[in-house]
């Protein structure tokens, strides 16, 4: 299998966890509402549980961003750039983001060990659980980074695949 | 003078195109480093500042935005609107306005109201003789709608950061948001008259298209009083009425309008995960960002300043007006929320400002940054979907945020246009 | 002057906060000046558990914060907000000042933070807008708002209530707008928040204890010079236990302010206090296991040593 295959069975992987997460949430909330008002017995774990899942959710689906390449930011500047800066300016800008990713991923690790230490207040599992997604979701991106830059310096941007705009 | 490197290194970095998010974590690691703060704080910040379970409705509001639009209920939001204004000189924009109020008391979303209104609006307008750069101006004053009509992902944001109740920072938003809209209404007319925009011929007004147009959209209609109203009888709580939101709006979308199919589903939750996570992990940098602010003690020698300037609460509120409308410029509301507010938080404390009226003069300064470059994500959004240059749109776009404007200082000399509505519910 | 930078949820009309004001001083005047204190109030860098996090990763310096929270990392502090586990101030005061109140801080230790004094959330009471609670029965069919942990909301359903979990930032709301019936608060806490405002009733059930620990990195304390440690440990014992102290004079000026804002107040018959100590007995069996059965009796022994000392 080519990388760029392999990225994208990790991408398909990535997207099916972030949409079932979300479907998931809003169910669990949806269900907590009709448990408290209509039956008058509210769960106890549904707010846990969809801490723990939008936290996932929104560093796995950051990943897929970095992928997009479509995080907010101020594109004023660069899109006035004369064309031959723009590919330079762009392999900085990726590389930057790499660095950040990296302290993330180091400092992420760093913090694990004493964090995990504590539990959760309703299922008492390892608060690890929920930083676990700061140094996942940023290894993650930081393997799609990687992967623009070396698309970027190739010339071979990626095939928009079926349905994408 | 360490702030203000902190802020220069900021700037650089995202003026240099590189996502904010970024931009905030290395300007955050660089001051970590050069104040002597350890870096952990990054990582454990960041978690802090999105793990509150208010943002899980952000999610929610996203999704109602993408439902609205796919499932029909911006369409039928546009043909009611035509049926009541679309007789008057200008209707089209008019009706254009009026549907993003209608929307903007659906979706919690500017930029997805924006979308919405643009995708369904901008082809027509530009059949009735409308300019395309008037036309994707005026799509673009829907998103700030969008966040001052109740629900609004700002607010939501903004009852995070400042600890005020939501509901009444949600009920606070209808009378400014509803003076914006008329105001941009008649602007509308006035220049589409002067200027001679659209059909030679105008429609005429007939009770009974009202009554047709209302009937199809009436189970659409019903969702701002289903969210607002589940939460004001105690029903649910305000991250709870987005999923009741979403559901509502599937159902009707799915099986009364049926214009949604269950297949388009799955990439419209995809969507609305990487939209959340888009700007959560903004909120979640900006968050380690305003841990430094506050420790450096940014708050206090910004109170400091602005008293020495004058102690008159409105030369101050107007002062502030600038100084917030200049930041909407360049930054965007859900990030100046997260790192501007609490440092204007001691400030009305000590100038006894209506938490409520600050928190509208804020959202209202911000959004009407959405529709000014260089970040200016409603004015982005609506161009790209008119297919017109930016720079164009902006041009026509000076009277309409002028109008904005103008509402925003009535707003600011009189607080009980913002608390009129909550105090009545208290 | 050193800096050290406490933090806590507390708002600036609270006792807590308050004491925290009166450590600045001490400290100030102790350490003549050489050492200052920055009170970061509000929850500006946190809840509870996120400012224990900050003091064991020494990205806060010290905080304080709800004692049944630390039981996430160590669990004998479950003990501390066991249900009807003390009578009053007087005895809750006995124990955090005595032999397993101090065993408590210094467990803190292996966390790497630092105990440095006990001060106080007060009792608990219930909040509603259906009926005064004076006897177990009362409870019947009110939803109360409960933390979403299993303690909460145990102890709320022994007494015969449904415990219903939600986040603080929504519960105020909730209780304004009806999707709760009540919340349980303590009592110099519910006049600071102006829940006068938001409920008709307020009874002094007094169903469990909150201690507020006032803790510190112990990175950052093991920087300080012994002779600055010993001030500070000082300064700081001293601050908090003027805080209870203060509290329990709170408590009861309380009943008189609330009143005069239209809250009808009442407080439990020694009858009622112990049906509601009987009903929720259960708790400590299913808490047993978890607090260790060995602090859970060497704990219940004191209480019940002082109360016979009396
Ligand atoms: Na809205
Ligand atoms: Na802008």
């Amino acid at each position: 299998m080519s990388p760029g295959k392999v990225l994208d069975a990790v991408d398909r992987v990535i997207s099916f966890i972030s949409a079932a997460f979300i479907a998931v949430m809003v169910s669990i909330l949806f269900y907590a509402v009709v448990m408290r008002y209509v039956l008058h017995s509210p769960p106890e774990w549904s707010i846990e549980i969809t801490r723990f899942m939008f936290v996932w959710m929104v560093f796995l689906a950051a990943a897929l961003v970095s992928r997009d390449d479509t995080h907010l930011n101020i594109g004023l500047f660069i899109d006035w750039l004369p064309a031959r800066f723009k590919k330079p300016f762009r392999v900085l800008n990726l590389a930057l983001s790499l660095l950040f990713c990296g302290v993330l991923i180091y400092q992420g690790m760093k913090i694990y060990p004493k964090v995990a230490q504590a539990t959760s207040p309703t299922f008492g599992i390892s608060m690890g659980w929920l930083y676990l997604p700061l140094t996942v979701g940023s290894a993650l991106m930081s393997l799609f980074i990687v992967e623009n830059i070396v698309r970027l310096l190739l010339d071979k941007p990626r095939q928009p695949a079926s349905g994408e705009k | 003078m360490f702030m203000l490197s902190v802020i220069g290194v900021f700037l650089l970095t995202a003026l240099l195109g590189l996502p904010i998010y970024f931009s905030f974590g290395l300007t955050a690691a660089y001051a970590c480093v050069v104040g002597d703060f350890p870096l952990q704080i990054i990582a454990q910040r960041m978690m802090i500042g999105m793990d509150s379970f208010v943002l899980l409705a952000i999610p929610g509001f996203v999704l109602v935005g993408d439902i609205m639009c796919l499932g029909g209920i911006s369409k039928r939001a546009v043909d009611f609107s035509n049926s009541l204004i679309g007789q008057f000189k200008g209707g089209l924009a008019m009706v254009t306005v009026f549907t993003g109020m209608i929307m903007g008391g659906i979706s919690g979303s500017a930029v997805a109201d924006t979308s919405a209104v643009a995708s369904v609006l901008v082809p027509s307008m530009e059949k009735e003789n409308y300019p395309r750069e008037f036309s994707a101006s005026v799509v673009a004053t829907a998103g700030p709608l969008g966040n001052i009509i109740p629900p609004s992902i700002p607010m939501i944001v903004y009852s995070m950061t400042a600890g005020l109740s939501l509901l009444d920072l949600f009920l606070s938003g209808y009378i400014p948001g509803t003076m914006i809209g008329v105001s941009l209404m008649i602007i509308c007319h006035v220049l589409s008259k002067r200027r001679g925009y659209g059909p030679p011929v105008p429609y005429t007004f007939r009770w009974r298209n009202v009554w047709v147009a209302f009937r199809g959209a009436a189970l659409a209609l019903f969702t701002p009083i289903l969210i607002v109203g589940g939460i004001v009888t105690g029903a649910f709580t305000p991250t709870e009425s987005a999923m009741i939101g979403v559901f509502y709006c599937l159902f009707i979308a799915l099986f009364v309008y049926k214009e949604m199919t269950w297949a388009q589903l799955p990439k419209m939750l995809l969507e609305s995960a990487k939209t959340t996570a888009k700007l959560v992990i903004i909120i979640a940098s900006a968050a380690v960002f305003s841990y430094i602010s506050i420790n450096e003690g940014v708050p206090e020698m910004f109170e400091k300043f602005m008293l020495s300037v004058s102690d008159n609460k409105y030369v101050i509120l107007m002062l502030l007006n600038v100084i917030l409308l200049l930041l909407g410029c360049l930054i965007d509301i859900l990030v100046g929320i997260i790192i501007i507010v609490p440092v204007l938080i001691p400030l009305g404390e000590s100038l006894g400002i209506d938490p409520l009226h600050m928190a509208m003069i804020f959202v209202m300064n911000m959004s009407i940054g959405l529709l000014t470059p260089p970040v200016g994500y409603c004015l982005y959004v609506s161009a790209s979907i008119a297919k017109v240059p930016m720079e164009k749109v902006t041009r026509f776009s000076v009277p309409l945020v002028i109008t904005m404007i103008g509402i925003l200082v009535l707003i600011t000399f009189f607080p009980t246009f913002t608390t009129f509505v909550p105090n009545l519910f208290h | 002057a050193k800096t050290i930078r406490v933090a806590t949820v507390a708002l600036p009309e609270t006792t807590i906060y308050q004491g925290l004001e009166k450590w600045q001083k001490v400290l100030k005047e102790q350490s003549k000046g050489k050492l200052e204190i920055k009170i970061l109030g509000r929850a500006v860098m946190g809840g509870d558990r996120e400012m224990i996090e900050g003091c064991r990763l020494n990205t806060l310096d010290a905080a304080v914060i709800s004692g049944s929270v630390l039981a996430t990392i160590i669990p004998q502090y479950f003990m501390v907000a066991m249900p009807y586990f003390f009578n009053d101030h007087k005895e809750a005061n006995a124990y955090l000042d005595g032999a397993p109140g101090q065993k408590l801080l210094g467990m803190l230790n292996e966390k790497d933070i630092v105990g440095l004094g006990w001060s106080t959330w007060s009792f608990r009471g219930i909040w509603n807008n259906v009926r005064p609670i004076t006897k177990p029965e009362d409870m019947q069919g009110l939803k109360i708002r409960t933390l979403e942990t299993p303690m909460d909301m145990s102890i709320v359903t022994y007494m015969g209530g449904i415990s219903t979990p939600m986040a603080w930032s929504e519960c105020l709301l909730g209780l304004r707008q009806g999707t709760v019936d009540g919340i349980a608060t303590t009592y110099g806490l519910g006049y600071a928040l102006k829940l006068y405002e938001l409920a008709k009733f307020a009874s002094q059930t007094k169903h469990y204890y909150e201690p507020a620990p006032l803790i510190m990195s112990k990175k950052l304390f093991d920087e300080f010079t012994p002779e600055e440690q010993k001030i500070i440990r000082k300064s700081a014992a001293e601050a908090m236990q003027w805080t209870r102290m203060e509290q329990m004079k709170v408590d009861e000026a309380s009943q008189k302010l609330l009143e005069g804002k239209g809250t009808k107040v009442n407080s439990l018959t020694p009858e009622a206090f112990n049906a509601f100590r009987e009903k929720t007995k259960p708790v400590y069996e299913q808490f047993r296991a978890k607090i260790g059965p060995e602090f859970m009796d060497e704990s219940t022994a004191f209480v019940k040593a002082f109360r016979e000392k009396k």
